[in-house]
């Protein structure tokens, strides 16, 4: 699960698009879930949140196995039984519920707002973002968030062996805190020696030529944002 | 010989510290490959620091001595510029990875190095040819093998063009393919005349393509003639003759499948008998530790049962991963064990009110062995425990598994490591089956 959990955070090369048809396309699904946010649960509200969805699907179709999609669909499920279950619970216990379909509403809009970030981290590199950092004067903390990502899987399987050995070890979860905090220093004093060695290089992006994909991304991505203002403007 | 590199009088001690290299004398000719073998904490890496000026620079040890790289004094070359004459594979390859995209890593590295575009590309290219690792660029680090991971590592290095490279432990947790593709690198290397240093407990398998070997004991180098501490030959199959005495079962595993996105456990079955001794052996990512985890019940099977009597005690691949304890002695307590410390005073070479993250690999792994054999638990699974030890030391863990009462599973991802785990039954794990393949016989 947590293997999964990392996969679903890490950049891959699915997508032949240029870094503007990618950010664009971030972008307007990020737009997209603003203004549903801020827009009333209507039908087409709800048509609006349908569409942002697919696309959030879809690019998760491409860059991943099958089985991704059929469990990012089962998570999207889980938020809304979670969801429905708290409307009942309410019914109980405040005799004023919130609405069902508010409920539901705000219930998807949290898990795409999730899969938006996770889309985010699977289209755009670590080096890419550096490149992006430095551009709005943030070079150094964007480094560091590459080198974050960049090793973030080997911290998540070291987690995983010290959850084995203290769910054995049938001691206090907290305490699988300490050869994890040992580990990470350990892991961040390689990273140094690493870095004394070969420096930290600035990125340098590969060029993509824009071909008839990134029209059809631009064209998609521009169509969200046009009818996401139209939404609003109703 | 032209030397590119030469050492001469070469003493190192961190702060607070002993003196872990005593006056070391090396040179190092232009094409040569040099082996250095040597006990755990003997000092590999230390060398290796010392050598690239780290020692100094980043762990603030105290350096004496005359260090010469391409016929001039370490001290007269600036920092870059040992950068660019020493290339170093680290023993974790992938912390010299800034980027997770192979191209994405090795083209900005390049161009830190050239300066240019076309150049860097041009480095880039040369050298992916060299190592034929060009089908490797648009990977994921993550998606690497062992090898394949060291590869690249190999030519980040070379992309500076250096006089020489370090490896250090560049076969640490391989399987047999990945040794393999290591070796075969360092051929490829030899052939065009690129110096090579490799420190490696593990070195069999690179006594042939090495020109010299060399031991590191006591603080120095010396010259050996025969590196092979024990054995040397081939693991063999012995059938039935001193086959494993029935017992209770500790372990029942039937028909088990796991999933996790495809299937990666096929129709699992295996019975474990009290103080029986397996070794499941099979390739990196065949799902040796994916069956661990099924006999621990952290992964719970798709199809089939599991089960347990009595505890399990599982040691990971990384023997600090299991300490949760501020000392040895509330680590025992733990087990089980609150007496351990007074009964075996005169027996234990611990001090137990040390703290467990303050042993070294090799004491780690030991008093966690020691520990789970005197403990109640009537399992003990161990993930390859035999990566970071010495020829040496394998042998008398595989002896003191073998003579334990407990039953012990241990995994191993290549023939070498069998050789130290004679008596035990062999279980190979092949495209997510299990082989039972008889009992592993004496070395031959």
């Amino acid at each position: 699960m947590i293997r999964s959990f990392s996969e679903i955070l890490t950049y891959k090369r699915g997508l032949k698009l240029t870094l503007a048809s990618r950010l664009l396309l971030v972008a307007s699904v990020f737009l997209g879930i603003l203004i549903a946010a801020f827009s009333a649960p209507t039908p087409a509200s709800w048509v609006y949140l349908s569409a942002i969805a697919f696309v959030e699907l879809g690019v998760i179709k491409v860059l991943n196995k099958p089985v991704t999609i059929l469990r990012a669909l089962v998570f999207i499920c889980f938020f809304v039984f979670l969801s429905l279950s708290m409307r009942l619970i309410g019914i109980f216990l405040f005799n004023n519920p919130l609405n069902p379909t508010t409920t539901v509403y705000a219930a998807l809009l949290l898990v795409e707002a999730f899969l938006a970030i996770t889309i985010f981290l699977q289209l755009i590199s670590p080096s890419e973002l550096v490149w992006l950092a430095s551009k709005v004067g943030f070079k150094e903390a964007g480094r560091v968030l590459a080198l974050v990502l960049t090793h973030l899987s080997s911290i998540l399987l070291a987690y995983s062996e010290v959850y084995v050995v203290v769910k054995l070890k049938k001691t206090r979860s907290i305490l699988a805190l300490k050869p994890l905090l040992v580990y990470t220093i350990e892991y961040g004093g390689q990273i140094n020696e690493a870095i004394h060695l070969y420096g930290l290089p600035d990125p340098v992006l590969g060029k993509t030529k824009p071909g008839g994909r990134d029209l059809l991304v631009t064209l998609m991505s521009l169509a969200l944002i046009l009818t996401g203002i139209l939404l609003l403007s109703r | 010989m032209q030397k590119v590199l030469r050492v001469r009088g070469l003493r190192v001690r961190y702060a607070g510290g002993d003196w872990v290299l005593k006056g070391l004398d090396f040179e190092l000719g232009k094409g040569e490959v040099v082996l250095i073998v040597g006990e755990s904490g003997s000092g590999k890496t230390t060398f290796v620091r010392a050598i690239t000026g780290l020692a100094g620079r980043v762990y603030n040890a105290v350096v004496e001595g005359y260090i010469e790289i391409s016929g001039k004094p370490l001290a007269e070359w600036g920092w870059e510029e040992v950068r660019d004459k020493i290339g170093v594979v680290l023993q974790n390859p992938r912390a010299t990875l800034v980027y997770p995209i192979v191209y994405d890593d090795l083209i900005s590295h390049a161009y830190s190095i050239y300066g240019s575009a076309d150049s860097a590309e041009r480095a880039l290219s040369n050298i992916t040819k060299l190592l034929r690792i060009s089908h490797l660029l648009n990977k994921h680090v993550d998606q690497l093998s062992g090898g394949e991971l060291r590869r690249v590592s190999i030519a980040k290095a070379l992309l500076s063009n250096p006089e020489v490279i370090v490896l250090d432990e560049p076969l640490m947790w391989l399987d047999d393919k990945g040794m393999e593709e290591v070796r075969k690198t360092i051929e490829i290397l030899k052939l065009h005349e690129i110096s090579v240093v490799v420190l490696e407990h593990r070195y069999r398998s690179l006594v042939e393509v090495a020109d010299r070997v060399l031991r590191l004991e006591g603080g120095v180098l010396a010259p050996i003639e025969s590196p092979l501490e024990v054995g040397g030959g081939f693991t063999t199959l012995k059938q039935a003759a001193t086959a494993q005495e029935e017992r209770d079962p500790v372990l029942e595993v039937r028909n088990v499948e796991v999933k996790l996105g495809e299937l990666v456990l096929k129709d699992i079955s295996l019975r474990i008998s009290r103080g029986e001794k397996v070794v499941i052996y099979g390739g990196n990512g065949s799902g040796k530790t994916t069956l661990l985890r099924v006999i621990t019940g952290v992964i719970k099977p798709a199809k089939g049962v599991v089960k347990r009597r009595g505890g399990i005690l599982y040691i990971p691949q990384i023997p600090y991963l299991y300490f949760t304890e501020t000392s040895l002695v509330d680590e025992l307590k733990l087990a089980g064990l609150p007496d351990a410390g007074k009964a075996s005073t005169g027996k234990t070479r611990f001090d137990l009110d040390r703290s467990p993250f303050s042993l070294s690999w090799g004491e780690a792994l030991e008093f966690i062995v020691e520990m789970a054999l005197e403990s109640r638990s009537e399992l003990v699974l161990m993930d390859e425990p035999f990566s970071g030890l010495s020829y040496t030391s394998r042998k008398t863990l595989g002896g003191r598994l073998l003579a334990s009462p407990k039953a012990v599973v241990v995994t191993a991802s290549n023939r070498e490591n069998l050789e130290f785990l004679a008596g035990f039954k062999l279980l190979e794990l092949k495209e997510g089956r299990l082989v039972e393949k008889g009992l592993l016989g004496d070395l031959r």
